[in-house]
C-alpha cells in the first residue's frame, strides 16, 4: 500500500511539473464557486419545478434526495479525483484511469458535452433575450406571451442571441482559469444566489403562497409507490447536478495538489440541490399565489422546447405581482438575470471542456478557444433556427449523459475501486475520509442505475412513437442508437489515433 | 400545514440546506486551520 501511495504521489508530481504553464484556481472558494456554476443551470430553475409538479410534489422530493447520495455525490467525488490525478480533459483522463484501449470512452464523454454545448448556447441566448425584454419593459407590456415567444423563436433573433452567448462564454475561456473562469463565476454565482434569495423572500410573502409550499412538500402515497417518480428523480439528479458529464473533471484539472476532494464534492452536491429547492419554492409559491386558473396544470406543462412555464406563464405572473409596473419589471428582470447567469456559468464549463480537449491535443489555449467558439457557434445554428432540431439534440445527448456517467464508473472499476478511493479520493490532502460505501455505489449502484435509466427512457419512447426505430424522428430510441452508434463507431475505429494525439505529442 | 407536510419539509429542506451549511462550516474551519499552519 505504501509503495502504491509513493507511486501515485510521484505520478502526480511529474504531471504537476508538466503543467507548470497551466493555471490553478487561487483558492478553495474560487474552485467551489466555479464548480457550483457548472451544477447550477437552467435545469435547476425550469426543469426541477416542472418535474416536481408532474410527480406529486413532496413525493418526488424524497427519491430526489436519495439519489443525491447514490448518484450525484459519488460521481462528483469521482470526477474531482480523476481530474486532479490525471490533469487531463475527459479523453486523456479516462485513458489514464481505464487504460488506453478505452480512450474512445473518454472521447464519447467529451463529445456528448460538446454536442450539448452547441444547443445550450441557444438556450443561454433565449435567457439573455428575455432578460433584455424584461429590462426594456417589452415583456410585461405584452398581453400575449405565447405570441411573443412564437415570434421570437421563429425568427432570426435566437441566432443573434446564440452568437452573443457563445461570444461571452468564449471570451471568459480565452482569459484563462483565474482571470476568466474563476473571476467570472465568483460574480455570476454570488449574484445568482443573492437574486434568488431576494425573490424567495418576495415569493413566500405573497398571499396564498403557503398553498404552493403545501403542495411542494406534501408527499402522496400513490406517487411514492410509482416507479416512474423514482426514475424521474434519478434523471433529475443525473441531468441537473452536472455529475458524470466530465465538466467537474475538467475544472478539477486546475485544483491545487493540496486541495481536498470529498468535502468539495459534498459542498457542490448539497449546494446545487439547495438552489433547486429555493427555485422550487419560488415557482410554487408564486404560481399558487398569482395564478387565476389551475396552478398545477400550469407548472406541469412542458411548454415550448421543454422550458415549462418560464417563457410563457411566468411573465404573465410577474405582470400581476403588484399594481406597480416598475416593481413588477424589477422582479421580472431579476428573475431572468438569475436565469441568464445560471445558463452562462454552465455554458462556460461546456466550452472549457471542449477547449481543454483541444489543449490536450496540443493546441495553445487562445487558439483552441477561438476554434471552439467558432465551431460552437456554427454547429449551434441548426438548433437556433429550428426547434425540432433543438428537441432532437436535447433528447439524444441528454440521454447519452447517463452513458457518460456509466463510463466514468467503468473507468474507476478498471482502475480498482478500492485503490481509487484510498489513493485518489482519500489522499493526504483530503479533509474528510470516504468509507467503503463508495466502493459499493461505484461498483454496483451506478452501473445498475445507469442501465435501468437507459432502458426506461429508450423503452418509453416506444409508447410515444410507433416508429420508435426510425432514426430521423425527433425523440425516440432509433435516433439515439443512430447518432450514438455513429459517434461510438468512429471513436472506436480511431482509438489509437486519438491516443497518439493526447500522449505522443512532441 | 399538516404533520406529514411539516415532517417532509424538515426532512428534505433540513437535509439539503443543513448538509450544505454543515459542509460549508467544516470547509471554513479547515481553511482557517490551514492558514494558521502556514
Amino acid at each position: 500500500m505504501k509503495y502504491l501511495s509513493i507511486k501515485v504521489g510521484l505520478v502526480g508530481f511529474i504531471i504537476i511539473k508538466r503543467m507548470k504553464k497551466e493555471e490553478f484556481f487561487t483558492s478553495r472558494w474560487g474552485l467551489i464557486l466555479a464548480t457550483l456554476g457548472i451544477a447550477v443551470g437552467t435545469g435547476n430553475i425550469w426543469r426541477f419545478s416542472r418535474v416536481v409538479a408532474q410527480n406529486g410534489g413532496g413525493s418526488f422530493l424524497i427519491p430526489w434526495l436519495m439519489f443525491l447520495f447514490i448518484w450525484s455525490i459519488p460521481l462528483i467525488i469521482s470526477e474531482f479525483a480523476i481530474g486532479k490525478f490525471t490533469r487531463k480533459g475527459p479523453v486523456g483522463a479516462i485513458a489514464k484511469i481505464a487504460g488506453k484501449k478505452f480512450t474512445w470512452m473518454g472521447a464519447f464523454i467529451a463529445f456528448v458535452s460538446t454536442a450539448i454545448m452547441f444547443y445550450y448556447s441557444v438556450v443561454t441566448g433565449w435567457t439573455l433575450k428575455y432578460f433584455v425584454s424584461a429590462v426594456t419593459g417589452e415583456l410585461l407590456s405584452t398581453s400575449n406571451h405565447t405570441e411573443l415567444w412564437n415570434s421570437f423563436s421563429s425568427g432570426f433573433q435566437p441566432l443573434f442571441f446564440h452568437f452573443i452567448a457563445m461570444l461571452i462564454g468564449s471570451v471568459v475561456i480565452y482569459r484563462g482559469i483565474v482571470k476568466g473562469i474563476e473571476k467570472t463565476n465568483k460574480v455570476l454565482v454570488i449574484t445568482l444566489i443573492s437574486i434568488l434569495l431576494i425573490i424567495l423572500v418576495r415569493a413566500v410573502t405573497l398571499p396564498n403562497a403557503v398553498e404552493g409550499l403545501k403542495y411542494f412538500f406534501t408527499p402522496q402515497l400513490e406517487y411514492i409507490l410509482d416507479y416512474k417518480v423514482w426514475l424521474n428523480a434519478l434523471t433529475q439528479n443525473a441531468w441537473d447536478t452536472g455529475a458524470g458529464w466530465g465538466l467537474i473533471l475538467t475544472y478539477a484539472v486546475y485544483m491545487k495538489k493540496r486541495e481536498d476532494v470529498p468535502l468539495n464534492a459534498a459542498l457542490i452536491g448539497f449546494g446545487n440541490n439547495s438552489i433547486s429547492l429555493i427555485a422550487g419554492i419560488i415557482i410554487f409559491s408564486t404560481v399558487f399565489s398569482l395564478s387565476s386558473v389551475d396552478a398545477m396544470s400550469q407548472i406541469s406543462q412542458s411548454g415550448p422546447a421543454n422550458t415549462g412555464l418560464t417563457f410563457i406563464y411566468l411573465p404573465l405572473l410577474f405582470s400581476n405581482l403588484s399594481s406597480s409596473f416598475l416593481v413588477n419589471t424589477i422582479f421580472a428582470s431579476l428573475f431572468f438575470l438569475a436565469l441568464a447567469f445560471a445558463a452562462i456559468s454552465s455554458l462556460i464549463s461546456l466550452i472549457e471542456l471542449t477547449t481543454k480537449t483541444f489543449i490536450d491535443f496540443g493546441f495553445e489555449r487562445k487558439k483552441a478557444t477561438i476554434f471552439v467558439g467558432s465551431f460552437g457557434f456554427l454547429f449551434g445554428i441548426p438548433s437556433a433556427l429550428n426547434l425540432d432540431v433543438f428537441a432532437n439534440q436535447d433528447w439524444v445527448w441528454g440521454v447519452a449523459l447517463i452513458l457518460s456517467g456509466a463510463f466514468i464508473a467503468f473507468a474507476i472499476i478498471r482502475f480498482g475501486v478500492d485503490k481509487f478511493r484510498i489513493e485518489l479520493v482519500n489522499g493526504d490532502s483530503s479533509d474528510i475520509k470516504i468509507g467503503k460505501w463508495f466502493n459499493f455505489i461505484i461498483k454496483y449502484l451506478i452501473p445498475f442505475q445507469a442501465i435501468v435509466l437507459l432502458v426506461w427512457w429508450l423503452a418509453s419512447s416506444i409508447s410515444w412513437d410507433s416508429e420508435w426505430w426510425n432514426p430521423f424522428h425527433i425523440a425516440n430510441a432509433g435516433t439515439c442508437f443512430f447518432q450514438w452508434g455513429l459517434v461510438l463507431v468512429l471513436f472506436i475505429i480511431f482509438n489509437k489515433k486519438i491516443q497518439k494525439l493526447i500522449f505522443d505529442k512532441k | 400545514m399538516n404533520f406529514i407536510t411539516l415532517v417532509t419539509m424538515i426532512l428534505v429542506a433540513g437535509t439539503v440546506w443543513g448538509g450544505f451549511i454543515f459542509f460549508l462550516t467544516v470547509a471554513i474551519r479547515k481553511e482557517k486551520r490551514k492558514r494558521l499552519l502556514e
